[in-house]
């Protein structure tokens, strides 16, 4: 599935990629931990750790309200678990929705991307036929707030109002990627009985793929109580299209009616362990209640969710300080104030999102002769070798960061992260940069700019499409916020200067960069000439961390128009062969041939009472946006 | 005026002697506070901060002088023929003032900013086309009370044109209102150029600007940092208040209603 951008990596307005979030069903043993992953002890070696996280308290445990800091701009403004592409981000899925309503298959675990199986409605897809038939079937201890049991009804309900909601409108289902996965790709769903489900495929498909990043998408709904047109109308065979329609055109009616969230019957059928009784339409602030028949893991006492709204980090850091939110997170550039805060009897704990931060090439820039000087594998070598990314993560990010020389960084770990992951494989180093340079044909020249001298396609020559005189000069546009962004380019920008490479730096919105600065949007093709390279933050990798759409040739997020043949066929056997060594392979390629400049991530921080206990995945993955209240308590 | 001048000389001749490597970034210096080497200490991007104060200086003056010029030389015609035609003309070119002068002209500035880049040049001309507005307005009004003055009656009378009219004798008689504007427009020039700057829309390395500094520096207020706001807010503020007690003084001394007899 396509993954979403990301403007402020590591802190909490990112955008949803990972469908399924979560877990941490058995995860309350151990004292502290570096880290906190699930079950596991994650990696500390590699860094990216900030803070620690108690272990669980061992005393009595009481039942409260939790009030939890809800980022700005982070208002829910939809509902209904068919999400529309303009709603499909944590504010309105695993920061709301999913409390209420849980996916199919819960892929967090602590900070790691993998399944937390105590957690996902149904256990694993069993396949068949070559890999294009997936059994599965459902566990029997969840059911529906109104008693009634999850069955494959419900499955198949969602499936047929996504197809509903796609065939309107293909915005209606954000996770929906034309022509790839669900449901373009799903001959049929069956349901031989009340407990399994069967997606039949038109070809084979990679099945760590489609369980990690298609069957994440997947929401049970209540058909016993949904499927119908109208509030007081009678159930519909939703089977039938044309009622698949009407159903999908009443539900996303409701939706849209924020005012009546609280109130509406049809959000009163739940199978996630809160139910919203609360919910203040123009500020987003909610209040959530145990759902009392929720059948996953929870702490002994479930307390009570408030939702809490800002309209800027400075308030929640000043919320904070003042000691009057429970759950909370420490704006980065905050990050100095750790100990005063946590004098103020807060545990701090931050990591790295399972993602990728990155400066963009434009492979289609013509100005400068940019598309030939960056479609040369050395120039790119060359780049990465002027970034110190460890130098960034202790300037800029005051340590609290972890390295990413790919698209799969080297933390949060992953299944599929490459061992080459985990070593830059082209460090910091000005002097080997200037040497690949004079090595193929330049003139270096570090008080000016660098020279083509020797053109032409030789192994010692400049490069196809480079003629002599060619200088190495061009532009980077990078977003005005957050900071750190700017100080990574303004301190690439240096180095290259000390290569010779001339910079040209420059600031603009984040909105008008991808608006503008983004080659497979048509409003961009008028400034294809006017930019080389970008940095608009970058994105969350999918659980099965594929760079299908934004590394592969016609990819709808592939900004600057990368394409590499070698890299198309990798992504492609990531998704349609059945080999899970697949992905890999994929991000190993990619993280040699550089399609763009990786840059660190810096941590998600993530404040909480010490009053407040649980398993420590269940604060851990707050860093990976992920929110999980029904694991805690009070100890007091 | 002598902190002015300090100022420009800090600013313009203080690198010739203070030479610090403002290209280079050494993140294993990062915001090391002041000591030697480095009497103002070093940014985040470990690069000597009194260096890039007085190359901040260079370009904040600049644009201060250049868009004050811009500013005054458009607003004073401007004014002038509005308040020496006067009549329908004189209305519209006003009620096109008070247009403009209702548009906050900080977002039309950080939109061209973004759209076309920021430079000394671009951001000085920016700045000139949105502050004339208020020479504009009081040069009209001086001129409204010259031009019914037996001298510019008189020279009316000896077919003086409309063009001599304001060259020679309307302007030169406005002098004082202008002089002393255009201390006002340098210093709201180098405020705005903070603003944009404090924005992160003003300068970009190699080059700097006092608001970029300041704006840098704010990001580690709470750390104690302190050698990277109060060295470059001093500046901003005594160069502004400098330029507008200039100002002060200027109008004191030329505005004969002023004058002790």
């Amino acid at each position: 599935m396509a993954m979403t951008r990301i403007a402020r990596p590591g802190v909490r307005i990112a955008a949803l990629a990972v469908a399924g979030l979560t877990a941490l069903a058995a995860c309350s043993s151990g004292a502290s931990t570096k880290s906190g992953g699930g079950n596991t002890t994650p990696s500390t070696t590699l860094g990216g750790a900030f803070g620690t996280i108690p272990a669980p308290a061992t005393g009595a445990q009481h039942s409260g309200t939790v009030t939890w800091a809800e980022p700005p701009g982070a208002a829910p403004t939809w509902i209904l678990p068919v999400v529309t592409s303009a709603a499909y981000s944590v504010n309105d899925t695993s920061d709301f929705s999913d409390e209420l309503w849980r996916p199919l298959y819960w892929f967090q675990n602590g900070v790691e991307p993998t399944e937390t199986p105590a957690m996902s409605l149904a256990n694993d897809p069993v396949w068949s036929n070559g890999d294009t038939t997936a059994t599965i079937t459902l566990k029997s201890n969840y059911k529906w707030s109104d008693g009634q049991p999850i069955t494959s009804r419900d499955v198949l309900f969602f499936f047929d109002e996504v197809k509903a909601a796609i065939k309107e409108d293909p915005g209606n289902w954000g996770p929906y990627s034309p022509g790839v996965g669900i449901p373009d790709e799903v001959a049929s769903v069956t349901t031989p009985n009340a407990s399994t489900v069967v997606f039949t495929m038109k070809k084979a498909v990679n099945p760590g793929w489609f369980l990690d990043d298609e069957l994440t998408t997947v929401n049970p709904i209540p058909a016993h109580a949904w499927a119908k047109a109208s509030a007081n109308g009678p159930l519909l065979d939703f089977t039938v299209p044309a009622n698949a329609t009407k159903i999908y055109n009443f539900l996303s009616k409701e939706a849209m009616s924020l005012s009546t969230y609280a109130t509406d019957p049809l959000w009163r059928v739940v199978d996630g362990p809160y139910l919203l009784t609360a919910f203040d339409s123009s500020t987003g602030a909610f209040t959530m209640t145990p759902n009392t028949a929720y059948g996953g893991p929870h702490a002994a006492k479930v307390s009570i969710l408030q939702a809490v709204p800002f309209t800027s980090d400075t308030a929640e850091f000043d919320a904070v300080r003042a000691d009057s939110i429970d759950i909370g997170y420490l704006p980065l550039d905050d990050i100095k104030q750790v100990k005063l805060v946590e004098s103020g009897g807060y545990n701090v704990f931050g990591y790295p999102d399972f993602g990728f931060e990155y400066i963009t090439y434009n492979f289609a820039d013509t100005t400068g002769h940019f598309n030939d000087i960056i479609g040369q594998l050395y120039i790119r070598q060359a780049l990465a070798h002027l970034e110190d990314e460890q130098g960034y993560i202790k300037a800029f990010f005051g340590g609290a960061g972890g390295p990413a020389y790919g698209p799969v960084p080297s933390v949060p770990h992953s299944p599929y992260t490459p061992v080459d992951a985990m070593t830059d494989p082209y460090p910091y180093s000005v002097s080997d940069a200037i040497s690949l340079l004079k090595s193929h044909g330049w003139t270096v020249n570090t008080s000016g700019t660098d020279t083509c001298a020797r053109a032409g396609t030789g192994p010692t020559d400049c490069g196809a499409g480079i003629p002599a005189g060619t200088k190495l000069a061009f532009n980077l546009i990078y977003s005005s916020s957050p900071a750190i962004i700017g100080e990574q380019c303004t301190a690439f920008a240096s180095a290259a200067a000390s290569a010779g490479i001339t910079i040209h730096l420059s600031t603009a919105t984040y909105n008008y960069i991808i608006t503008y600065y983004d080659d497979p949007v048509p409003q961009s093709r008028p400034y294809i000439n006017k930019w080389a390279m970008e940095d608009f933050g970058g994105f969350t990798d999918s659980t099965y961390p594929t760079q299908l759409g934004v590394f592969n040739g016609p990819g709808s997020l592939n900004e600057g128009d990368y394409n590499n043949p070698e890299a198309n066929a990798l992504i492609n056997a990531s998704v349609s062969g059945g080999n899970p060594t697949a992905v890999k392979a994929e991000a190993s390629f990619l993280t040699a041939n550089q399609p763009g400049l990786f840059q660190p991530n810096p941590d998600g921080i993530v404040v909480w009472k010490d009053n407040i206990s649980g398993p420590v995945a269940s604060f851990s993955s707050l860093t990976q946006y992920a929110l999980n209240p029904e694991f805690w308590w009070f100890t007091s | 005026m002598a902190t002015l001048v300090f100022f420009v000389l800090f600013s313009f001749v203080g690198p010739l002697v203070y030479h610090a490597n403002l290209v280079t970034a050494n993140l294993n210096l990062a915001n090391s506070p002041p000591g030697a080497g480095h009497p103002l200490g070093t940014d985040n991007e470990g690069i000597d901060v009194l260096g890039e104060i007085m190359k901040g200086g260079q370009a904040s003056l600049e644009i201060g002088f250049l868009s004050a010029i811009v500013a005054i030389v458009v607003g004073a015609f401007y004014g002038a023929v509005s308040g020496l035609i006067g009549g329908i003309l004189d209305s519209a070119l006003m009620r096109v003032v008070d247009v403009l002068l209702s548009i906050p002209f900080l977002f039309i500035v950080l939109i061209v900013a973004v759209r076309y880049g920021a430079s000394v040049l671009s951001l000085s001309l920016i700045l000139g086309a949105f502050t004339w507005l208020v020479p504009a307005r009081l040069v009209r009004g001086e001129v409204l009370s010259l031009r019914v003055r037996d001298f510019v009656s008189a020279a009316r009378l000896a077919g003086s044109s409309q063009w001599r009219l304001i060259n020679r004798h309307l302007l030169p008689n406005a002098l004082s209102v202008i002089i002393v504007n255009v201390t006002f427009n340098i210093a709201d020039a180098i405020l705005a150029v903070a603003y944009l700057g404090f924005l992160g829309f003003g300068l970009h390395y190699p080059q700097y600007d006092w608001g970029d500094l300041l704006s840098n520096g704010t990001q580690y207020m709470l750390d104690g940092y302190w050698w990277l706001i109060y060295p470059v807010g001093f500046c901003v503020i005594a160069t502004v208040m400098a330029c507008n007690l200039i100002g002060d003084a200027l109008r004191d001394a030329l505005d004969v209603r002023l004058r002790r007899r």
